[in-house]
């Protein structure tokens, strides 16, 4: 008996546990306004600004931060917040029952026989409940458990509904970075090759100056006190132009560069050509002279590839899968190596500039005269003989340079 | 405070509607008698309380709790025997619930008073 009722007041208790549900969603509403904002700056790290005046390379660090400006709209928003409670029905119909039934056991208890049951003797030497006590202990059961069952049902009703707030909700549209807030950087500035950093300058108002010597060998970047200096595009061509004059300065007298292999002469005329750029160095009359040795010592223009390499003997082979093209992957072939392509033309990047891939090698193709009829066809078959140059990127393309002195189309 | 007398108050109910009033000395005492002697009596009943088929008669002739008027004397006392009913109980509350035999000899060595109560009345 006492087990039933238990178990009977747990479904009753279960039922009035009346849980609300809450959803928010929300709804954008008008354009309130645009405005611009400027959001916090971010340190942007050292750059250098390059001045060339031969035989003297100045550069003048700066340290700067980024700027962002910020196209923003404001829009209002809606925040809708629906609460339900499912179990709130149930659980007040279930209420209503148990307290109706228990409240019906309680008025009738009179109706109920108040006779002991004189048939048992319990443990504690009491005779057994009447039938009007089990009414009324029913009867205050049933409404014990009705009443919060009601009560539950009743907030759950009450919470539940639908509340709407408005907040303002930013959207950035466009945002702009810019260069701010520069001023000169002072340290020790140190050129770094394939062998680490070089003995540092020290800077003054943010300048150092360099001589040629600094930046002969290969240069993989600058550091101020071991944090790097980057160099905007011109600043970084400035900077590899002096490179070439360091390299091709001071010229040979003409008995010397009559002894000078043909490729070392084409590797000091790209270099002579490039450090033309620099004022005052005299790039330009050194490309000069080194053109007219060519074309002393140059055979009428090749005609076929047999006269090509009998006047450039290629000391290596680039083709798809040979061992020489490994070692320019690795950049293992030097600058001023005499060379046989075979490739394939992907576009032309300029008017004496063509970028040929050779297996999975890019390389750049430099020609002095014009490309052969009908001119660089993307899928085009080419052979080619002259000297590697370099190093050179053109556009997002980094990849040796090949100038040329014979080009035949193959079909 | 309020739950305190939640508390209290559904207590009392329940409990109220569990039981009636207190059975007088003479109930507890005839209920006693009336589950050792219900047949098949337990033999350590007949051999321990010296009775035979007329083993109800015999108990409450020797104990006098026919009289409605009866008390329990002390020993055993009324809380005594009711103590010592409570293995008979193991079965069942109703009047006619035949105790297990064990039970009634767990009872029986558990409580020599009332076992000489029994034997030889007050």
């Amino acid at each position: 008996m006492r087990a039933r009722a238990i178990a009977a007041a747990s479904v009753l208790l279960g039922s009035s546990c009346a849980q609300v549900a809450s959803e928010t969603r929300r709804e954008r509403g008008p354009l309130i306004r645009s405005f611009e904002r400027r959001a916090a700056k971010e340190p942007a790290g050292l750059r250098a600004e390059v001045r060339a005046q031969w035989p003297t390379l100045e550069l003048r660090i700066l340290s700067s931060s980024v700027c962002r400006t910020e196209a923003v709209r404001e829009y209002s928003e809606e925040v809708i917040t629906e609460r339900s409670s499912k179990a709130a029905g149930p659980s007040i119909a279930l209420g209503v029952t148990a307290t109706a039934a228990g409240a019906a056991l309680l008025l009738l208890r009179e109706s109920f026989s108040s006779t002991p049951d004189y048939s048992v003797i319990d443990g504690g030497g009491r005779y057994g409940a009447s039938q009007r006590q089990y009414a009324i202990g029913w009867g205050i059961a049933l409404a014990a458990v009705g009443l919060p069952s009601i009560l539950a049902g009743a907030v759950g009703l009450a919470q539940s509904g639908e509340s709407t707030g408005t907040r303002m909700v930013d959207q950035v549209m466009d945002s702009n970075e810019s260069r701010c807030d520069e001023k000169p950087a002072n340290g020790k500035l140190a050129v770094i090759g394939p062998r680490g950093p070089q003995e540092g300058r020290a800077t003054q108002d943010g300048v150092v100056t360099l001589p040629p010597e600094a930046l002969r060998g290969t240069v993989v970047g600058l550091a101020l006190d071991g944090q790097a200096v980057l160099l905007d595009s011109e600043d970084e061509e400035t900077l590899q132009a002096f490179r070439a004059c360091a390299r091709v300065l001071p010229m040979p007298d003409d008995a010397a560069l009559g002894q000078a292999s043909t490729p070392e002469l084409i590797l000091r005329l790209e270099e002579a050509q490039r450090c033309a750029l620099i004022a005052g160095s005299g790039g330009a009359q050194a490309a000069t002279r080194l053109a007219d040795a060519l074309a002393a010592r140059a055979a009428p223009v090749s005609r076929t590839m047999d006269e090509a390499t009998a006047a450039l003997p290629p000391e290596v082979t680039l083709a798809p899968g040979s061992a020489d093209l490994q070692k320019l992957w690795r950049r293992a072939i030097p600058d001023g190596t005499a060379a046989r392509l075979s490739g394939e033309v992907v576009r032309g990047e300029g008017p004496n500039l063509v970028l040929v891939q050779v297996g999975a090698q890019d390389v750049h193709v430099e020609l002095d005269g014009t490309w052969p009829e009908p001119g660089p066809r993307r899928g085009q078959k080419v052979d080619v003989v002259g000297v590697l140059v370099g190093i050179r990127a053109v556009g997002e393309v980094e990849a040796p340079v090949l100038r040329a002195t014979f080009v035949r189309i193959t079909p | 405070m309020r739950a305190r007398l939640a508390g209290v108050f559904g207590a009392a109910a329940i409990a109220a509607g569990c039981s009636g009033p207190p059975a007088p000395d003479a109930a507890i005492c005839r209920d006693v008698i009336h589950r050792l002697c219900l047949p098949q009596r337990c033999t350590a009943v007949t051999l321990t309380l010296e009775v035979n088929d007329s083993c109800e008669a015999d108990l409450l002739a020797r104990t006098h709790c026919s009289r409605d008027d009866f008390e329990f004397p002390d020993p055993p006392g009324r809380d005594r025997v009711l103590d010592c009913r409570l293995p008979l109980l193991r079965e069942g509350l109703g009047s006619e619930q035949h105790p297990a035999c064990p039970d009634v000899t767990d009872m029986l060595e558990v409580c020599p008073d009332l076992v000489a109560w029994l034997k030889e009345g007050p």
